[in-house]
């Protein structure tokens, strides 16, 4: 798996994730997430590249968007693939992360737009 | 006429053997044209009962190895079945966090979840020897 964090304004940032993110890879997203986390007010999380999500990737991602949340950042889920999306649905997370399907959304989301 | 496909293969029981055994299932879809969709949820399936079985099932490559075997009837049920010689440990049955929680990302168990959300069946037994679980993934 490969990941790439653009710096946005205001203290957000764009992570693009891009391939795997299996119980092998996930150990590589811990620590920027986490750095990411702590740092920025608002995360654009683009999953339109990923093709396979297991829970352990799952957790990293809910883990950043409590860290978020609970400073009142705000965290979205950006355009993830069919079967991706039924994953984050079944696992739940959908429920504490938006998924949302346009660049306009996301940056609405997180308190860019206008 | 549709034309049943099965495939086997047992992996040494370390985490290579995740990916070993999601490039072995990817094959095996891509060369029966396995819908994607179903084929996304049997990966994701056996991917979080490897994972269980290395975390919480101390599965050790030297002591242990996990099977995996898959039935494709040629247009509708993708049926698989995963075996580990771990402690007896059924994953299939619904313990600690409900399913229906939300998730909380500290919670063990969500893998377990994942599994049962995404199969549209299944069945555990130990026969003496090994965990063997039966999934069974249909076309929608």
């Amino acid at each position: 798996m490969q990941y790439k964090i653009v710096d946005g304004p205001a203290e957000t940032a764009i992570v693009v994730l891009d391939g795997k993110l299996d119980y092998s890879a996930a150990g590589q997203i811990e620590m920027p997430m986490s750095v990411l986390a702590g740092s920025k007010k608002g995360l654009i999380i683009d999953l339109s590249a990923l093709t396979f999500l297991a829970s352990i990737g799952i957790r990293h991602l809910v883990t950043a968007a409590k860290a978020i949340q609970r400073k009142g950042g705000r965290i979205v889920l950006l355009r993830p693939t069919a079967s991706i999306a039924e994953v984050l649905a079944t696992s739940g997370v959908t429920e504490l992360i938006p998924v949302v399907q346009s660049d306009i959304e996301a940056r609405t989301a997180i308190g860019l737009a206008g | 006429m549709p034309v049943t496909a099965h495939v086997a293969r047992e992996f040494p029981a370390g985490p290579d053997a995740i990916a070993a055994a999601d490039d072995f299932l990817g094959d095996f879809g891509k060369t029966n044209s396995i819908p994607e969709r179903v084929l996304f949820r049997a990966r994701v399936c056996v991917a979080e009962l490897m994972a269980n079985a290395l975390e919480h099932g101390q599965a050790s490559p030297d002591a242990d190895c996990f099977t995996i075997s898959a039935e494709w009837n040629g247009c509708s049920t993708l049926d698989v079945e995963f075996t580990d010689t771990t402690a007896p440990f059924d994953p299939t049955r619904h313990e600690g966090v409900p399913d229906s929680a939300p998730y909380s990302g500290s919670d063990g168990g969500r893998g377990l979840r994942l599994m049962r959300g995404l199969a549209s069946g299944s069945r555990y037994r130990h026969d003496g020897e090994r965990n063997r679980v039966g999934l069974r993934f249909l076309v929608q």
